[in-house]
């Protein structure tokens, strides 16, 4: 139970902006239906549709950009030409946000896609804060929704309080997706935030201006507003989608690269996947930023390139078995061929470095990278346990690398790779 | 000559043609209504350029522009969609040479007319102000500022490939279907985001906060397109380190995949394949010699060069964007040197591989090496891939290619 902790608060938290819906809607809701059918369901159709057209970040953020601009459009909507004025409480519009999410999980588990609760929390939570911004009446008695009835007030003021309204409930949802993924992924909560504020600032700020343009269109043309002011929405999900598949065939190229000394019968097989996934694990528990992880990764994945300029291998391609001059002229190899991409130069750094025993920095400070330092250990990891993962291995392969502590290896970074093996119990189920 | 003057004349002709067709538009629809909203159009226009929008390897275009001069068209009629595109090349501020800042005028201005005048004949309404409701806007605005939208872009790669064809000697009708190809639905997109803006701005009494509020949800799209133009110029570069591998474990072969790329490349243009063949063939040359890496040390000399061209097509078969190039390699190996290779792109990287091999592995000269590859049995269309290989080396001879002037 500990373990879901803050899934369960943002769980709650939707929940609780559900109940005060209900509550404070409860008189005007199904007035609210009878009256905006139409509109209702074509944002709960939008919702929907949207929600199944998800996209995954590099960083493990899932956007779903038609789906929230029009939940952020139907919380700021006012007018709509042949229709009444939108004027309903916020409550009404958490609740048809909260449906339309709902809708879409449902289907994605009838289709047997992964469903996400807690995004449906985050989101209807973050909606509710923009609808319930949109009509606070602190201003003048009855809110700035109000505004947009009133044709004397500065349009770009409106503007720029409705995307003020979009961007707080966008935020919040963003804050609580953060936490929830850094719960799963046993991140550093810091760490995954900062990478779900940093990364795509742009995209955020196309998906804020997207329920603005929606309303500004509505009085004008109506319900066709709804498709001609999400077309930049479809369309930050089709180029978002390239880039994330383009991201992960980059990574392809570099495991294919990778698997060049596998193939040839330098390095036994999968060696170079495994130590770049437990270089990853390793640099996640210790908190790195997702760029950093990036580099790192294809790093590890490499780090054994340079055994292909070898005259004949050395015995099951285990470097850490290798003479210390031997290591450094693989990894300046491997380097040399990395850098002939003229993209990866941080890449091959990390790679030269990873032979630097840890007793270089701390006898005559020499500044070996942390992500070096942590191929160095995983490579031996991978080594010194042949790839096994059984307890005797995992045991005589820590063993080893503990003889080094200090002196070929970081402490801070051999911490971290026990906390990123399973527990003795596990590792003998495994 | 027209090696020489070609290129000057041609920016003379676009130059007065832009006048020409300022005068027609003048003639037919007067000047523009407003100053004001033409030079706030103008001077968005000119941001839009400034902002960075072109990817590092220049393939990936996301500018704003044409939602601008699109827009413009109802909003300060044709003649001041012109006078917009004029402004807005003229204060790009890329530093570019005199004459090409002024093709890129007279360009951009003519296009903006060219478009102008298909929105009118499409039925657009030069008096959106007064249409309401949601058909008449389609019919008056929508439709024509797509047909609007058309026109504008083949007018304008139209009048870039033709001087890219005088001043860098790619083939006029590849420059074009490049361009047209590349662009199609973000095109389509910007003429959609300009029907949202000028219904904001006019029937919606937006005025030019309209534009800000239609163009900032891009900003995402334009984020993440940017952004795919780096991953894949990096991507792609990353191919170099599986090269420098090969030279790595051969370094006879220094230079030679490089080589063979550019020559089956430029073959593979001048036999007039498509963009996605040149592309595959340009990999597969570049990597024909990945199978001698995955070979285990000491094994190289009892490998057969059929499997080993298999074994590199094998690996390059895990990523999916290289299938095109892994198949053409394919093709190579099943062909092997004794048969015809099953396709015309096979047979030029195998040409092209067989060329620099007689060239700068046995040192001999074109003429003899090409001498020696016509004499060979079986060639799949021999005259024309020994005419285009003739070429192709006449023109590395002659040097690079002059950079091509880049127009937008």
């Amino acid at each position: 139970m500990n373990r879901h902790r803050l899934e369960s608060l943002v769980l709650g938290l939707g929940a609780l902006a559900l109940l005060w819906s209900v509550v404070s809607a409860s008189d005007e809701l199904l007035e609210a239906l009878g009256q905006h059918t139409a509109v209702i369901v074509a944002f709960l159709l939008a919702i929907t549709v949207g929600e199944l057209f998800r996209v995954g970040m590099p960083s493990g953020r899932i956007a779903a950009p038609v789906a929230t601009g029009s939940g952020i459009a139907l919380a700021v909507l006012g007018p709509v030409w042949g229709h009444d004025v939108f004027d309903v409480p916020a409550g009404v519009v958490t609740l048809v946000v909260a449906t339309g999410l709902g809708l879409a999980q449902v289907l994605r588990a009838a289709m047997r896609r992964p469903t996400q609760w807690y995004l449906v929390a985050a989101r209807t939570v973050g909606v509710a804060i923009t609808a319930a911004l949109m009509r606070v009446g602190f201003i003048d008695g009855e809110g700035v929704w109000a505004w947009q009835l009133d044709s004397e007030r500065e349009a770009w003021l409106i503007a720029v309080v409705m995307m003020g309204a979009a961007a707080a409930g966008l935020y919040a949802d963003i804050v609580l997706t953060a936490l929830v993924q850094s719960e799963r992924w046993e991140l550093p909560a810091a760490t995954t935030l900062r990478d779900e504020l940093g990364e795509a600032q742009a995209l955020t700020v196309g998906v804020i201006a997207a329920g603005p343009l929606v309303a500004f269109l509505a009085p004008v043309i109506g319900l066709a507003a709804l498709p001609l002011g999400l077309l930049p929405m479809v369309l930050t999900y089709i180029a978002v989608r390239r880039y994330a598949a383009n991201r992960a065939t980059y990574r392809q190229t570099i495991a294919a690269l990778s698997r060049l000394t596998e193939a040839a019968g330098y390095t036994p097989a999968g060696h170079a996947s495994r130590v770049a996934s437990r270089s990853v694990a390793i640099a996640r528990s210790m908190g790195l930023h997702a760029d950093a992880i990036q580099q790192l990764e294809y790093a590890a994945l490499l780090h054994d390139l340079g055994q292909v300029g070898l005259r004949s291998p050395i015995p099951d391609g285990a470097t850490v078995l290798a003479a210390p001059d031997d290591q450094r002229r693989i990894a300046s190899e491997g380097a040399r061929i990395v850098r002939r991409t003229e993209v990866l130069d941080t890449v091959a750094d990390l790679m030269e470095r990873q032979t630097t025993p840890f007793r270089h920095v701390r006898e005559w400070g020499e500044e070996v990278p942390l992500a070096s330092r942590i191929i160095k250990v995983a490579n031996a990891f991978d080594d010194f346990s042949h790839g096994r993962a059984d307890a005797p291995s995992v045991e005589a392969a820590l063993e080893r690398i503990h003889l080094g502590l200090g002196y070929e290896y970081d402490p801070e970074v051999v911490e971290a790779l026990i906390r990123t093996i399973p527990a003795p119990s596990a590792l003998t189920l495994r | 000559m027209l090696a020489r003057y070609g290129t000057p004349i041609y920016i003379g002709v676009t130059v007065l043609g832009a006048v020409g067709l300022a005068l027609v538009c003048h003639h037919l629809y007067g000047w523009p209504p407003e100053w004001l909203p033409l030079g706030l159009l103008a001077f968005i226009g000119a941001l839009t350029w400034w902002l960075p929008s072109t990817s590092s390897d220049g393939l990936i275009h996301f500018t704003a522009d044409n939602v601008v001069v699109l827009a413009a068209i109802p909003i300060v009629g044709p003649v001041g969609a012109g006078v917009v595109g004029l402004v807005m090349a003229a204060l790009a501020r890329r530093r570019i040479a005199l004459h090409r800042r002024v093709f890129n005028m007279a360009m951009a201005s003519a296009s903006a007319m060219v478009g102008g005048i298909a929105y009118d004949l499409a039925g657009g309404s030069l008096s959106v102000g007064e249409l309401h409701g949601v058909m008449p806007l389609i019919l008056h605005v929508g439709l024509p500022i797509v047909v609007a939208d058309a026109a504008n872009l083949l007018a304008n790669a139209g009048l870039v490939a033709g001087v890219v064809r005088l001043s860098a000697g790619v083939p006029f009708r590849l420059q074009l279907l490049d361009m047209l190809t590349s662009s199609g639905l973000t095109q389509f997109a910007y003429g959609v985001v300009a029907f949202v803006v000028i219904v904001m701005w006019l029937p919606g009494d937006l005025g030019p906060v309209a534009v800000l509020v239609g163009l900032a949800p891009l900003a995402g799209a334009r984020w993440a397109l940017l952004q795919y133009g780096e991953e894949r110029e990096a991507r792609e570069r990353a191919l170099g380190a599986l090269v420098a591998a090969i030279e790595t474990r051969a370094p006879e072969l220094e230079g030679h995949s490089a080589r063979v790329s550019a020559m089956a490349a430029g073959m593979a243009q001048e036999l007039g394949l498509r963009p996605k063949e040149v592309a595959d063939v340009r990999t597969a040359g570049l990597l024909h010699d990945l199978g001698t890496v995955v070979v285990a040390p000491g094994q190289e000399g009892a490998d057969h060069e059929r499997s080993a061209v298999l074994r590199g097509a094998a690996m390059l078969q895990d990523l999916p964007f290289l299938a095109g190039a892994s198949a053409v390699l394919e093709q190579v190996a099943h062909a092997g040197p004794h048969q015809a290779a099953p396709t015309l792109a096979a047979e030029v990287v195998r040409v092209a591989d067989d060329f620099d091999l007689l060239m700068h592995g046995d040192g001999l000269g074109p003429a003899e090496a090409m001498e020696l590859l016509r004499s060979r049995p079986t060639m799949v269309e021999a005259d024309r891939v020994l005419a285009a290989l003739s070429r192709t080396q006449r023109a590395h001879d002659d040097g690079p290619a002059p950079d091509p002037m880049v127009a937008t």
